[in-house]
């Protein structure tokens, strides 16, 4: 448990990290995410609980913090801290670096980085220490979306060792799913769900976390249940056996998304462009979707 | 400035010029007196300086990083210290040091066995060096406190010991750093300068850092003398002219002080280029 005063920001957690696995934290800003990081980095004091760790641990704080030495000099500063002896330091650094396709920037004063490369040193400098345990923080936070993108192409890949247990956590859900071996959805400062990720997807355990992973439809059924449909389990469809009237629209990338309003729920769906106006009359293929209890 | 003096009666713009070029032709003739005072304030402002760094980083690191109780009326004391006059520095001194007075000699007066092989190591610049101590740690405190936390939590987290985050949070904050010895540079010169203009223009009699202090108020006369920094008894050879080589010393220092500055300076803006590329 992690408390500030009388306020608790983590209580209810109990998590395992295994080697060779890729765990996911994945919650919305502020529910504790980063706490629960600081806490196992031992940067914030524990109100209550355990942590054991068997090995080194080490952490990538969310900001690319670097000294205003060189790229390699950074790895080489942090690697002394670390206790790795002097004459591996050069091996590690340029393996850390290749990893992240960033060898040519040894030479490079930290001040003259670019968001995105500052980002993929701060990577390469936690990769180089080895560590039996890496946790990472927001690591693809602030960066545009291609540079994201790529970055994700690259850390995926990159982060998965089998000698180290790894967790990272995000906000993004599209991270997660790049990222995640197991995937472990924190609200209000508990776990709210956690398994591998199609299935956290697939059967989301309350309500909440289904409106946190993108089930953004509802429908209330006859028995009284809900019944929660993600964007893409819902299709335009002349045949379909729902009637519905768009009720909002927003443009997007590669088409629309429309809000559309039906006698028992609401749902979402995407349509290629230009897709049908706000008041008009839409029929609806839905997918099964998951069902719960309605909240009071 | 170590040599200043005190003139009687009027100077007039003839005399003035006239000064400059024998000034002018004292410091391009290497003149033996100008350049041993020139010396000797470069000495003393340079070991000062270093006296308060060897102190006064540390204990800016210390007070700058530190999570203690007190640390903030600690700060605040310390900040409160840039602000003593030398003089005051002299009288404290003077009372610690002075080997025979009505209150039976100070309590670090050379009766003192155990700390005289010490004070006499460091008495040559021990007053301007405790005037520039305050400065070099408030301005240490100040420019490690800017380098941020991520920083050297990041350090910590990856097994950075205390002593190392201290080193990263110096590295990061050199340029303060630099700027703090800088300031203290300039402060224990400028004020060596001020005691002794203010003593020898109270009583109208010459004195320099070559020559013994020989008048002059009461509280400098005795300060400087407790401190044993200067104590050749002599008269300069330079009888009642003494406008040239005070013009001439007036020009060295100027220079100096643009050259210390400029140097430093460089040093600050030029921090990629010599220190990034280092391994650790």
């Amino acid at each position: 448990m992690v408390a500030r005063g009388k306020r608790r920001l983590l209580a209810s957690v109990d998590l395992s990290l295994y080697r060779g696995e890729a765990v996911v934290i994945l919650g919305p800003n502020g529910v504790g995410k980063s706490t629960l990081l600081h806490v196992l980095a031992g940067l914030l004091p524990r109100a209550g609980g355990k942590v054991r760790v068997d090995g080194r641990l080490a952490a990538a704080l969310q900001t690319p913090a670097l000294a205003h030495r060189s790229v390699l000099a950074n790895l080489y500063t942090a690697m002394g801290w670390w206790g790795v002896p002097a004459a591996q330091r050069p091996s590690r650094a340029r393996a850390a670096l290749g990893s992240l396709h960033i060898a040519h920037l040894a030479g490079r004063a930290a001040d003259t980085l670019s968001g995105g490369e500052a980002r993929r040193v701060h990577l390469a400098r936690a990769l180089a220490l080895r560590s039996d345990v890496l946790l990472l923080d927001e690591p693809f936070a602030g960066l545009d979306p291609p540079t994201r993108a790529e970055l994700l192409g690259v850390a995926s890949v990159a982060l998965r060792d089998p000698d180290r247990a790894t967790m990272v956590v995000v906000h993004d859900r599209a991270e997660a799913w790049a990222l995640a071996d197991r995937l472990v959805v924190l609200l209000d400062g508990r776990v709210a769900a956690e398994g591998p990720p199609q299935d956290v997807l697939d059967h989301p355990e309350s309500i909440e976390v289904a409106e946190f992973l993108g089930f953004t439809g509802w429908l209330r059924e006859e028995d009284g249940m809900l019944r929660c449909v993600r964007p893409s389990q819902v299709a335009l469809d002349l045949s379909g056996p729902f009637r519905g009237t768009v009720a909002a629209r927003v443009h997007e990338e590669d088409g629309v998304l429309c809000e559309v309003v039906l006698p028992n729920g609401q749902v979402q769906v995407r349509c290629e462009n230009p897709g049908p106006p706000i008041g008009e009359h839409v029929s609806l293929r839905i997918e099964p979707g998951v069902r719960f209890e309605p909240r009071n | 400035m170590l040599m200043v003096f005190a003139f009687n009666g009027n100077i007039y713009n003839g005399e003035i010029s006239r000064g400059i070029s024998t000034a002018l032709h004292l410091i391009l003739s290497g003149d033996p007196v100008i350049l041993k005072t020139t010396g000797n304030t470069l000495r003393l402002g340079v070991n000062s300086t270093v006296f308060a760094s060897v102190i006064g980083v540390p204990a800016g690191c210390v007070l700058g990083l530190g999570r203690f109780r007190g640390r903030r009326v600690l700060l605040a004391i310390v900040n409160a210290m840039t602000r003593v006059p030398p003089v005051v520095i002299g009288v404290m001194l003077l009372v610690l040091f002075w080997p025979s007075s009505v209150w039976g000699g100070g309590p670090l007066s050379d009766n003192m066995p155990v700390v005289s092989p010490v004070l006499g190591f460091v008495s040559p610049f021990l007053g301007q060096g405790l005037l520039a101590l305050p400065i070099m740690t408030a301005l240490t405190a100040a420019a490690v406190q800017r380098v941020p936390t991520v920083l050297l939590e990041q350090a910590s987290v990856y097994g950075a010991s205390m002593r190392q985050r201290a080193w990263l949070a110096l590295r990061e904050a050199r340029t303060g750093v630099l700027a703090a010895m800088v300031v203290s540079l300039g402060v224990t010169m400028t004020a060596i300068g001020v005691l002794l203009t203010y003593g020898g223009g109270y009583t109208g009699s010459a004195r320099s850092a070559g020559y013994t202090v020989d008048g002059g108020s009461p509280a400098t006369t005795l300060a400087l003398g407790a401190l044993g920094t200067y104590k050749v008894s002599a008269q300069p050879p330079y009888g009642d002219d003494l406008l040239p080589l005070s013009i001439a010393f007036v020009i060295i220092m100027l220079g100096l002080f643009l050259l210390t500055a400029g140097a430093l300076t460089y040093l600050q803006q030029s921090r990629t280029s010599w220190i990034a590329g280092g391994q650790s």
